[in-house]
């Protein structure tokens, strides 16, 4: 983010007469903010991409993904502030003192906005994610990706809720449409919506901070007082999608608004042709929990057969 | 001049040669860069060009995430 300049105003307060001294300069949208109008950009900015997506309404029912990071805990705060029904749901990965401190965040949260908290303890599941990465030949990060998945799908469905949503902003999405495009990874690239639609067991599943950048979530939680998790899970070290992170963050320091570009633009011009050229294959049930999968059997049945064998 | 300061969660201390310190070179002395971190000094955002000492109560926030 470029420098604010010394004695720079609010644009809002400017527009209405006001003489707010700002905080915060957003360069890619030419914006210098007060404390307060950053929030209400921000809630705005928030709801405007609900509604380009055609994400969800106020009469549904929304499950927020709850990791206790500044992302889900801001988007969550967000939605409630735009009067959305969101409740969180949290998942105890069983990463030692950064489950225990994540949960207890996520937790404290849920009391100061009394909404509810759904928690799910992924020992009790099926192991903790320690236990899960011995016996899985995968990074653990994808792993816990998928039991994520899996657990807040078939969680939301036994609660009732009919959205399933996540924190994933503007830098987790170009991080990933970066490192897919350096692969070429066509089908990855075809699920890189910010909607994925509900489906044959599967859960409509949006994303509304993807137009939000990382830098504005993390203010968006220091300006609202919202305590969250600062330290990396232990098994993200040496994660590609940091790197790609800081390599993309020198971009656009140097030209200003290319994340943003560079997504939108995906969306708008690339995406319709991979959609396209989709072949639509339907989920089935997986044999052994009844949940729906591409394979006979789901990813994390298959998961639970190679704990018991490796016991 | 030695800057002490909060960094997830836990607290550091840094050394520099030269006697004004900003925001700015806090960051730089940590390698990160204003495009994903921001200091806190005393509860407030500083500015990168915001003078610092050794009283003020200094968080630096680091908004890059992995997984």
């Amino acid at each position: 983010m470029a420098k604010l300049k010394k004695g720079t105003r609010c644009s809002i307060c400017k527009a209405k007469g006001e003489k707010e001294k700002a905080v915060v300069f957003l360069p890619h949208h030419r914006l210098a903010l007060c404390r307060k109008h950053f929030v209400s950009w921000f809630e705005k900015r928030v709801e405007k991409t609900v509604k380009e997506f055609r994400m969800f309404s106020k009469k549904d029912r929304i499950l927020v993904a709850v990791s206790g990071g500044k992302d889900s805990l801001s988007l969550w705060n967000a939605l409630v502030n735009l009067g959305y029904q969101a409740d969180g749901f949290y998942i105890d990965l069983g990463i030692d003192q950064y489950s225990q401190d994540s949960k207890q965040l996520a937790l404290s949260f849920s009391e100061k906005i009394d909404r509810p908290l759904h928690i799910v303890s992924l020992k009790e599941e099926l192991a903790p994610i320690p236990v899960i990465d011995t016996v899985s030949n995968r990074p653990a990060c994808s792993a816990c990706g998928t039991v994520k998945r899996y657990y807040m799908n078939r969680y939301a469905k036994e609660l009732g809720y009919n959205i399933i949503a996540t924190g994933h902003n503007l830098d987790d999405e170009v991080a990933v449409l970066f490192g897919n495009t350096l692969h070429w990874d066509v089908n990855y690239l075809k699920r890189q919506y910010p909607v994925l639609e509900e489906e044959d067991g599967f859960v409509r599943k949006v994303k509304p901070l993807c137009k939000i950048t990382e830098k504005e979530s993390a203010l968006y939680a220091f300006f609202n007082g919202i305590e969250y998790i600062e330290y990396e899970c232990p098994f993200s070290e040496g994660a590609s999608s940091i790197e790609y992170k800081e390599l993309l963050s020198r971009l656009e320091e140097k030209h200003p608004g290319t994340k943003l570009q560079f997504y939108t633009n995906f969306l708008k011009n690339m995406y319709p042709i991979l959609k396209e050229h989709e072949k639509k294959e339907k989920p089935k049930k997986c044999i052994i929990c009844g949940e729906p999968t591409y394979a006979d059997i789901c990813s994390v049945c298959k998961m639970r057969e190679r704990l018991k064998k490796a016991v | 001049m030695e800057i002490k300061i909060k960094y997830r969660g836990k607290e550091q201390t840094l050394t520099f040669e030269k006697e004004k310190i900003t925001a700015g070179d806090i960051l730089k002395a940590m390698g990160l860069s204003p495009e994903y971190a921001f200091v806190v000094k005393n509860g407030e955002i500083a500015q990168e060009d915001e003078t610092v000492s050794p009283q003020d109560e200094i968080k630096v926030v680091n908004a890059i995430s992995g997984g």
